[in-house]
C-alpha cells in the first residue's frame, strides 16, 4: 500500500553477469521466476540467476488467456493443478502484490452427451481429490451466466457444463512481476535481453552456459522456455517429444462487465471471459499446424467470432480490438514434462500446451525442491520425461477431445 | 448555428433528421454524422474518460480516438464522429454516473490522484484476502465503457463475399488515386478502397471504388478483408498498393485532453463537411509547418485566431486550462490567451500498420522523427505520405512540465507522470511499460499515443527512439464488429437420408460427432430394447463410415493396417477389426467384409470415417500398394434389422434365400430387398439375430417405410447402447481413451503377433512385456443404482479406476457396466466400490457378455 | 453380378428413390435446380483411358482421380472398368444443386469463378463446382449435407434480396 505514495523499484536494473551461479534458470517467464523465488525462499539458495532473451514475461506468460483452474481429467493432473490453485489463492498476500485473482467460477460447456460424460468423469475425479467441481444442467448454468444463449437456436445447444467454482482469471503480467520482484529481493539476479547460445558439458553435466553476453559457470540448469524448449533442449543435447504450435486470442473494446464466470467450449473451440477492464477476452484452441511464426490468421478471427456469437449473440456489434498469438509446446499426451533429463543437472519445464500459466506456482515449488534436493517430488513424478521411454503416459487428451 | 453553405459540404439542408440525446430531442441534417449533429446542437462534451471520468470532446473527428464513443440505439462504443445520422436515432452517453456534464465518478479525477497512480490496483486491496471479491465487484462496477443490452440476440445479417483484384489500392488520397489510375491503364481488376464517404461518388476511369469501406489488415496470401458495414469483402489481390497516408498526432502538454482541444483534421471536417464553426476564438499550436494553413482555414470559417504558435521556433512551456472540462485559456511561456478552441498539430505519423502486418519492417527515421515502413514484401507497395514522403519534421510536440494532467494516452488516461513513474519502478522497456501503464492498449490502438509515448520513453531514458523501437502492429487496423467477422453463423450438420423420418416419428435427436441421430423414439428407451429382444427392431446406422478398398494389393494393405488377419478372409465373409495407432493405441473399430478377392468393404465408427480414410491413404502412400481407397459413407444408407423375427421379416421382402444354412453368421451377401439392391451383413452388435443392410442412400426412406410397415419398430442410439452393453461390446472412444490398447481393453486375442508387421506391432510387443496398470472389464452393481459414466472406482479412498459405461438392463436384471480397474482387481468376481452420489456402492467384476455369452441368439 | 451392385440407385426400382434436397427446395426460387438424381461416377486410374459417351462430362481432380457426370452411370462404370479404370457409382453419395449469379457464388466460396471446374471449400464444406454458360453454376456435395447447403443458399439469396436478419 505505501508504495502508492512512495514508489519503489520493483527490481534492480540489469547488472553484469557473474562468473558463476549455482543455479542458472533459462527463461524469465512465470515458471522460471517462480522457481527462482522458491529456490531462494524455501531452500535458501544464494546464487541463482534468470537468463531471459527478451523482457520478463515476454513469452507465454504474457500471452495466455489468464485462466486458472484445476478441474483436470487425470488424478495426476487434478492433484497437481489443485495444489497450484491453492498456492495462487495465497500468492497476492505472500508476494504483497495484487494479482487480481478473480475466482468467479469456470464453466466448461457440453454440447453433446459424449462431452457430458467426459465432464462427469472430470467432476468425479476432482471431487475425490477435494476439488470443487460438478456437472450442472441448463437451469444452473442460467443462474450462473444468464447472458449465455441456452436456447435451441445455436447449432450446438448447450446441454450442461462442468462447473468449477474456484476457477477464474488472474492478471498474468502481475504474476510475472510479483515473482520477479520477490526473487530479486531475495538476491536472484534477473538478466533480461540475455540469450542462451549454448551449453558446455563434461561427464554428462552442463558446466558452462554460453550467452550473447558471455559465459557462466553453473551448478544446475533449469530450462523453462515454453515455446522454445526444444531449441534450448537441442543446445543441451536433450531431445524432447514436443511440437510447437501457435495459439491465438483477441480482446474486444471494453464494455461494462456483465460476464462474471469463465466460459469454455471445446466443441466450439473458444473460451470467453471478461476482464476487470471490461474487455472480452476470447481465445481459441491450438492451431493444428506447427510453426514459430507469430502472425495470426484471419480464419481464426472469423471462426472464433462466429463461435463466440453462438454463445453470446448479444456481442454481435461489439468490436474486436486487438489480437495476438503465443507459442505452445505440445506433448503427445497433453500433460507436461517436468523434472530431470538424461543430462544430469539439466532440468526442464515444458510440454505445457495451453496449461502452463495455471501451473506456475506449483512448478516453482516442485522444481525448486528438485533442484535443491536432487529428489523428484511425488506430485510431479508422473510428469517425468522418462514416461515416454517407459510408455506410461498421463492422458489429458480425452478432456481436450471435442467429441466422439 | 451552421455556416453558410460550404463548397462540397456533405449535409443536405433540405432534409432534417430528428434524433434523441437522452431526454432531449435534437435535429440534424441528412449527411451529418451523429457527432456533427450533436456539435451543431451545441454539445461539446461527448464522453467521460476511462479512468478519471474527465469530460471529453471531439478530438480527431476521424473515428480513431475514444472521445466520441457513445451508445447508439443500444449499441455501445459507437464512434459518433463517423457514424451517419439516422432519423430517430437514440444516443446515450456512456461511462457516466449522472450526466455528461455532471459525472459523480469524476471525483476520481479531482481527489483520487494520489491514491490511484499507475498500477495502484496491484498495490492495494490485498488484505484481508476475503475482501478482494468485494473490492473486485466495485472495480468491475466502474470498469468498461459502454453498457450492452445483455439479453439482445442477433439483429443483423452479415455476409462474406470473396473477391479478387489484380491491384488493390488502399487509401483514396491523391497518391492512392494516382496509383489506381496508373494501374488501370494496364487493364481491368483495379479496386480502390477508402474509408471516406467522400470517395463514394468519385469517378476514376477503369477503377472500381469501394467507399466508405475499411481494409482491416493484410494477411498471408495478400488476403485483405474489407469492412463495408454488414458485408465483409475478402479480397485476394495480386498486388497491393498501400496509400493510407498519415495519422495526425496530438501535442503532449498539461490540459491537452480538454474539450475544445482538437486536431486540425477535426476542425477541417467540422467546417468543410458539416459547415460548423469549431469554436469562436482559437489558438493554433503546431509542431510542424501547418500553423499558418490551419489558422487560415479557421479564419475563413469566421473563427477568431488571436494566437498562432509555431512550436518549432523554440522550446515552450504550454498549459491549457478549462472550466468544467472545456478549454478556456492557454498559457504559452507564461503568456495567457483566452479561447474556446485549441487546434493542435503534433506532426503526422505514417499509417504504416497494414504494411507492418504484411511483413514490412518499421524503423525510426531520425530526420523526420517518425516511424516509417521499410523492406516491404514482394507485391506490396506503398505510395504517398505513408512512406514518409512529404512529411515535415515536427519539433516541440511535447511540453511535459507544468501543472495539470498531461496525457500521453487519452484512451487509457495515461499521463506522462504515469509513464515516468513506471520507468522509475523498473518497467524500463517499452513492452513492459506498455503492459504496466496500458498505454497504447485502448480503443485507438496506438494511433494517437504510440509515437508520443515513445518520444516520452526516449526522453526519460535519455536514449534514442530507434533504440526503444516500437511495439508490434497487429490487425485489425481499426476495431471491427464480431458479427462482421463471423459472417453467417450456421454450422454444417450431417443428416442421414432418414433424418426427417426420425423427426416425423418424434425421435429426440442428438449430436453424435458431426451427425444428428435419434436418441430414442419414445420416453422409455427400455421399451425399444425389449422390442429388439422379443421381436423386431430397426436402427438407422447410415452414419457408419464406409470405405471400399480395391486393388490387387488390397489384402496386403489391410493385413498391414490391422493387427488381426484379413488376407485369409474368404470372399463373402466378415471379420471384426480394430485399428491401432503406431503407438499401439486403439483408434477406431468396425467390420471388414471381403466382397471379392481384390475388394473389401470396411466400416468405421460414425465419427471415424474421415480420419480412417486419411489414415489408410497415408499408409498406402507410404507403402505404395496397388490399392484404391474410396470413402462411400454418404453413398449408402445402412439399416440394422435386429431381433428374433428379423429373418422372417426380411425374407418376406426378398426372394433371396436367408435360411441359417444359406446365410450364416458373419456372411456378407448381395440381396434385393423390395426392389432395392442391398449388401446384407449378418452381424450382431446388439446381440440378437440381425442383418445390416447397406444400399443406395436415395432409397433409404422407401426401404425404411417398407420395414416399418412390415412390423419393425425403430430403436435409437440409447437402446442400442444398452443392447451392446449387455453383450459387453466396447464403444471405441467411450470405453477407451487415447491411451487404451488392445491388451488393456480386453481384446488380447485380437492382434496376431506372428504377423510380419502391422501398424502398432512394435508398441504392442512392448505392452506385452510390461504389465498393464489397468484393464477394461465388465461389472455388475450390487445395488440397483446406475453410476454416472465417469464415476470413480475407489480403492482405499483413492481414485483407482473409472466407469465408462453403465446402464440398467431388464434382460440381465441388474445394473451392468464397463470400467477400468487396477490389474490386481480385475479378476472375475472381484468386489470393488464405485462412488455414486457421495457414497460407495459395491460391484463385482464380470468377464464377457452379460447374457447369452455363447452368442447363440445372434448365430441362430 | 458386380460386387458393387448395391451402390447404384440406377439398379433400384425408380419408385424407391428420393432426393436429399427435396424437402429443402420446396418453394425455392426456380433458379435453384436439384441435380441430385443425375449420374455421378468416381474414377481412379489412368483418366486418359476412360471412354466417354456423348454428354458425359469428365472433371479431373488429380491425375489419377476424376469425377464423371453421366446420364448412364451403369454403362459408364462398365466402360471404365473394361478400360482398366476403377469406377464407383457416387450418384447416391452426392447432392447436386444448380444456381445462378456470380455474387451468390462469391458469397459461398473463395474459389475463383474463372477457374472452374474444381473441388474446394463451399459454404464451409467440400464440394465440386462447375460453371455453365454465363453466371450459371453447379455444385456437388455430400448428400448428408444437402439439407444444410439448401438452407445456406436460400439464406444467402434472401440476404442478396435485401433481407435483414438470419433466422428472423
Amino acid at each position: 500500500m505505501k508504495e502508492i505514495f512512495f514508489p519503489k523499484r520493483m527490481w534492480r536494473s540489469r547488472g553484469e553477469l557473474k562468473r558463476r551461479y549455482d543455479v542458472v534458470i533459462v527463461g524469465g517467464g512465470s515458471h522460471g521466476l517462480a522457481t527462482a523465488y522458491y529456490l531462494a525462499k524455501e531452500h535458501g539458495a544464494k546464487s541463482v540467476c534468470i537468463l531471459e532473451k527478451s523482457y520478463i514475461g515476454s513469452g507465454a506468460s504474457g500471452r495466455n488467456t489468464t485462466i486458472v483452474r484445476s478441474n483436470y481429467r487425470t488424478p495426476e493432473g487434478a492433484a497437481f493443478y489443485g495444489e497450484s490453485v491453492r498456492l495462487y489463492e495465497r500468492l497476492s498476500k505472500e508476494l504483497d502484490f495484487n494479482l487480481m485473482f478473480s475466482q468467479r467460477g469456470h464453466l466448461t460447456l457440453a454440447h453433446s452427451d459424449r462431452a457430458l460424460v467426459v465432464m462427469q468423469e472430470r467432476a468425479e475425479v476432482n471431487k475425490l481429490l477435494g476439488i470443487k467441481s460438478s456437472v450442472v444442467g441448463p437451469r444452473e448454468i442460467a443462474a450462473l451466466c444468464p447472458e449465455l444463449d441456452l436456447s435451441d437456436r445455436p447449432t450446438w445447444p448447450v446441454l450442461g457444463a462442468l462447473f468449477h467454482p474456484p476457477g477464474g482469471i488472474i492478471r498474468h503480467d502481475a504474476v510475472v512481476w510479483a515473482f520477479a520482484r520477490a526473487a530479486d529481493r531475495r538476491g536472484v539476479d534477473i538478466h533480461p535481453y540475455t540469450e542462451v547460445t549454448g551449453f558446455q558439458q563434461s561427464n554428462g553435466r552442463v558446466t558452462v552456459v554460453e550467452t550473447n553476453r558471455g559465459r557462466i559457470e553453473c551448478g544446475q540448469v533449469v530450462s523453462a522456455t515454453a515455446g522454445w524448449s526444444t531449441l534450448v533442449g537441442d543446445l543441451a543435447g536433450v531431445r524432447l517429444p514436443i511440437t510447437t504450435h501457435i495459439l491465438q486470442a483477441f480482446v474486444t473494446e471494453p464494455l461494462k462487465p456483465f460476464l462474471d464466470v469463465v466460459i469454455v467450449s471445446s466443441q466450439l473451440h473458444v473460451y470467453v471471459s471478461q476482464t476487470d477492464r471490461g474487455e472480452f477476452l476470447i481465445g481459441a484452441e491450438i492451431e493444428p499446424y506447427t510453426t514459430y511464426k507469430g502472425t495470426g490468421t484471419l480464419s481464426f478471427l472469423e471462426t472464433s467470432a462466429r463461435h463466440s456469437l453462438e454463445l453470446f449473440p448479444q456481442l454481435e456489434r461489439t468490436k474486436l480490438l486487438r489480437t495476438w498469438t503465443g507459442l505452445c509446446d505440445l506433448s503427445p499426451d497433453y500433460s507436461p514434462i517436468l523434472g530431470k533429463t538424461e543430462v544430469d543437472n539439466f532440468h526442464v519445464s515444458t510440454g505445457w500446451g495451453t496449461y502452463g500459466f495455471k501451473a506456475a506456482p506449483i512448478v516453482g515449488v516442485t522444481l525448486a525442491e528438485l533442484v535443491a534436493t536432487g529428489k523428484t517430488p511425488e506430485l510431479i513424478a508422473p510428469f517425468a520425461l522418462e514416461r515416454f521411454h517407459t510408455d506410461t503416459l498421463v492422458s489429458e487428451l480425452a478432456a481436450a477431445a471435442v467429441s466422439h | 448555428m451552421r455556416l453558410p453553405a460550404q463548397p462540397g459540404e456533405l449535409i443536405d439542408r433540405a432534409e432534417p433528421l430528428g434524433f434523441r440525446l437522452g431526454e432531449y430531442r435534437l435535429e440534424g441534417f441528412r449527411g451529418d454524422t451523429i457527432g456533427s449533429a450533436l456539435f451543431a446542437n451545441g454539445r461539446r462534451v461527448f464522453s467521460r474518460s476511462f479512468k478519471y471520468h474527465r469530460p471529453r470532446g471531439l478530438l480527431c473527428c476521424s473515428g480513431h480516438c475514444p472521445n466520441c464513443m457513445m451508445t447508439v440505439d443500444g449499441v455501445p462504443n459507437v464512434r459518433v464522429c463517423v457514424e451517419p445520422l439516422r432519423e430517430g436515432a437514440v444516443v446515450t452517453p456512456q461511462n457516466v454516473l449522472g450526466r455528461l456534464d455532471m459525472d459523480f465518478l469524476s471525483v476520481v479525477d479531482k481527489f483520487g490522484g494520489p491514491f490511484t497512480p499507475v498500477g495502484f490496483y496491484y498495490r492495494t486491496m490485498i488484505r484481508p484476502r476475503f475482501m478482494w471479491p468485494v473490492y473486485e465487484k466495485f472495480l468491475r462496477g466502474v470498469a468498461g465503457l459502454g453498457r450492452l443490452d445483455e439479453h439482445a440476440g442477433h439483429s443483423r445479417r452479415y455476409d462474406v463475399e470473396h473477391r479478387r483484384a489484380r491491384v488493390l489500392v488502399i487509401g483514396g488520397g491523391q497518391a492512392g488515386r494516382a496509383a489506381a489510375l496508373a494501374a488501370a491503364t494496364a487493364g481491368p481488376g483495379v479496386v480502390l478502397v477508402d474509408e471516406s464517404v467522400r470517395l463514394a461518388d468519385v469517378e476514376l476511369p477503369g477503377v472500381e471504388v469501394l467507399a466508405p469501406a475499411r481494409a482491416l489488415g493484410i494477411w498471408e496470401g495478400k488476403l485483405v478483408p474489407v469492412d463495408s458495414g454488414t458485408v465483409l469483402y475478402r479480397y485476394r489481390a495480386e498486388r497491393i498498393i498501400v496509400a493510407t497516408g498519415t495519422v495526425e498526432q496530438p501535442l503532449v502538454f498539461p490540459g491537452n485532453d480538454l474539450a475544445g482541444v482538437m486536431l486540425p483534421e477535426a476542425a477541417r471536417r467540422l467546417i468543410r463537411d458539416f459547415s460548423l464553426r469549431p469554436g469562436q476564438r482559437a489558438i493554433v499550436l503546431a509542431a510542424d509547418e501547418r500553423a499558418p494553413e490551419i489558422a487560415e482555414t479557421l479564419r475563413e470559417a469566421g473563427v477568431a485566431v488571436p494566437r498562432v504558435v509555431d512550436l518549432r521556433e523554440g522550446a515552450r512551456q504550454l498549459e491549457a486550462h478549462g472550466r468544467r472540462g472545456h478549454v478556456r485559456r492557454v498559457v504559452v511561456d507564461g503568456e495567457e490567451t483566452k479561447c474556446d478552441l485549441v487546434v493542435v498539430s503534433g506532426g503526422r505519423q505514417p499509417a504504416y500498420s497494414l504494411l507492418s502486418q504484411a511483413g514490412g519492417r518499421v524503423e525510426y527515421d531520425e530526420s523526420l522523427k517518425v516511424f516509417v515502413p521499410r523492406d516491404l514484401p514482394a507485391g506490396i507497395e506503398a505510395v504517398g505520405s505513408v512512406t514518409g514522403e512529404g512529411i515535415v519534421r515536427a519539433e516541440g510536440a511535447a511540453a511535459y512540465e507544468g501543472s495539470g494532467k498531461c496525457f500521453v494516452c487519452i484512451c487509457e488516461d495515461v499521463t506522462t507522470k504515469d509513464v515516468k513513474r513506471s520507468i522509475e519502478e523498473g518497467f524500463d522497456s517499452i513492452e513492459l511499460s506498455k503492459r504496466y501503464t496500458t498505454v497504447t492498449m485502448g480503443p485507438c490502438q496506438g494511433k494517437l499515443c504510440q509515437l508520443p509515448s515513445i518520444h516520452l520513453y526516449a526522453h526519460e531514458l535519455h536514449t534514442y527512439e530507434a533504440t526503444i523501437g516500437t511495439t508490434t502492429a497487429r490487425p485489425p487496423w481499426a476495431p471491427v464488429e464480431l458479427g462482421l467477422l463471423a459472417g453467417r453463423h450456421l454450422e454444417p450438420t450431417r443428416r442421414t437420408s432418414l433424418h426427417f423420418r426420425h423427426e416425423e416419428l418424434g425421435a429426440r435427436m442428438m449430436w453424435a460427432g458431426p451427425w444428428k441421430r435419434p436418441y430414442a423414439y419414445g420416453e422409455h428407451p427400455e421399451d425399444e430394447v425389449r422390442t429388439v429382444h422379443e421381436s423386431l427392431g430397426v436402427i438407422d446406422v447410415s452414419t457408419l463410415g464406409k470405405l471400399l478398398v480395391e486393388g490387387p494389393e488390397a489384402a496386403q494393405l489391410l493385413e498391414r493396417l490391422y493387427p488381426n488377419r484379413f488376407a485369409d478372409l474368404k470372399a463373402g465373409r466378415i471379420r471384426y477389426g480394430v485399428l491401432t495407432s503406431d503407438g499401439g493405441r486403439i483408434m477406431d473399430d468396425g467390420t471388414v467384409a471381403r466382397l471379392a478377392d481384390d475388394l473389401y468393404y470396411v466400416t468405421t465408427t460414425s465419427t471415424g470415417a474421415d480420419a480412417v480414410t486419411a489414415w489408410f491413404e497415408w499408409w498406402n502412400a507410404v507403402w505404395g500398394y496397388d490399392a484404391e481407397i474410396v470413402n462411400v459413407t454418404g453413398a449408402l444408407a445402412a439399416l440394422n434389422l435386429a431381433g428374433p423375427r428379423s429373418r422372417d421379416a426380411l425374407q418376406r421382402l426378398t426372394e433371396d434365400e436367408l435360411s441359417a444354412d444359406e446365410f450364416r453368421y458373419l456372411d456378407a451377401k448381395h440381396i434385393e430387398v423390395a426392389g432395392v439392391p442391398c449388401l446384407a451383413l449378418r452381424i450382431g452388435f446388439v446381440g440378437e439375430l440381425g442383418y445390416e443392410l447397406h444400399f443406395p442412400s436415395s432409397a433409404a426412406e422407401y426401404l425404411w417405410d417398407r420395414l416399418l410397415a412390415d412390423g419393425a419398430r425403430p430403436f435409437g442410439l440409447e437402446p442400442q447402447r444398452i443392447l451392446r452393453l449387455e453383450k459387453g461390446h466396447v464403444i471405441v472412444g467411450q470405453d477407451t481413451d487415447s491411451e487404451s490398447n488392445l491388451l488393456s481393453a480386453g481384446m488380447p486375442w485380437l492382434p496376431k503377433m506372428d504377423k510380419d508387421d502391422f501398424v502398432g506391432k512394435f508398441a504392442l510387443e512392448h505392452f506385452a512385456e510390461r504389465d498393464e496398470r489397468e484393464l477394461l472389464v465388465g461389472f455388475t452393481m450390487e445395488d440397483d443404482v446406475v453410476p454416472a459414466e465417469g464415476a470413480q472406482i475407489v480403492v482405499e479412498g483413492q481414485p483407482a479406476g473409472r466407469v465408462t459405461s453403465a446402464r440398467r438392463s431388464e434382460q440381465v436384471g441388474a445394473v451392468i457396466g464397463l470400467g477400468w480397474l487396477p490389474r490386481d482387481r480385475a479378476d472375475a468376481g472381484t468386489r470393488f466400490e464405485v462412488r455414486v452420489d457421495r457414497r460407495l456402492v459395491g460391484a463385482r467384476v464380470h468377464h464377457g457378455a452379460f447374457f447369452d455369452s455363447a452368442g447363440e441368439r445372434m448365430r441362430s | 453380378m458386380s460386387a458393387l451392385y448395391f451402390m447404384s440407385p440406377a439398379r433400384c426400382t425408380p419408385e424407391t428413390l428420393a432426393s436429399p434436397l427435396e424437402r429443402g427446395l420446396v418453394g425455392a426460387p426456380e433458379s435453384l435446380r436439384d441435380l441430385s438424381p443425375d449420374g455421378k461416377v468416381e474414377l481412379r486410374g489412368d483418366l486418359a483411358r476412360v471412354g466417354l459417351a456423348e454428354g458425359d462430362e469428365l472433371i479431373r481432380l488429380t491425375p489419377r482421380r476424376g469425377f464423371l457426370l453421366t446420364g448412364d452411370p451403369l454403362a459408364a462404370i462398365d466402360r471404365s472398368r473394361a478400360n482398366g479404370v476403377l469406377a464407383y457409382d457416387m450418384t447416391g453419395a452426392l447432392g447436386g444443386l444448380a444456381f445462378e449469379g456470380e455474387t451468390l457464388f462469391r458469397r459461398l466460396t473463395d474459389l475463383d469463378p474463372g477457374a472452374l471446374p474444381t473441388a474446394g471449400g463451399f459454404a464451409r464444406i467440400s464440394a465440386i463446382l462447375v460453371r455453365d454458360e454465363g453466371e450459371r453454376f453447379r455444385a456437388y456435395f455430400p448428400q448428408e449435407l444437402g439439407h444444410y447447403v439448401v438452407e445456406v443458399v436460400l439464406d444467402v439469396l434472401a440476404g442478396l434480396a435485401g433481407g435483414r436478419s438470419h433466422r428472423a
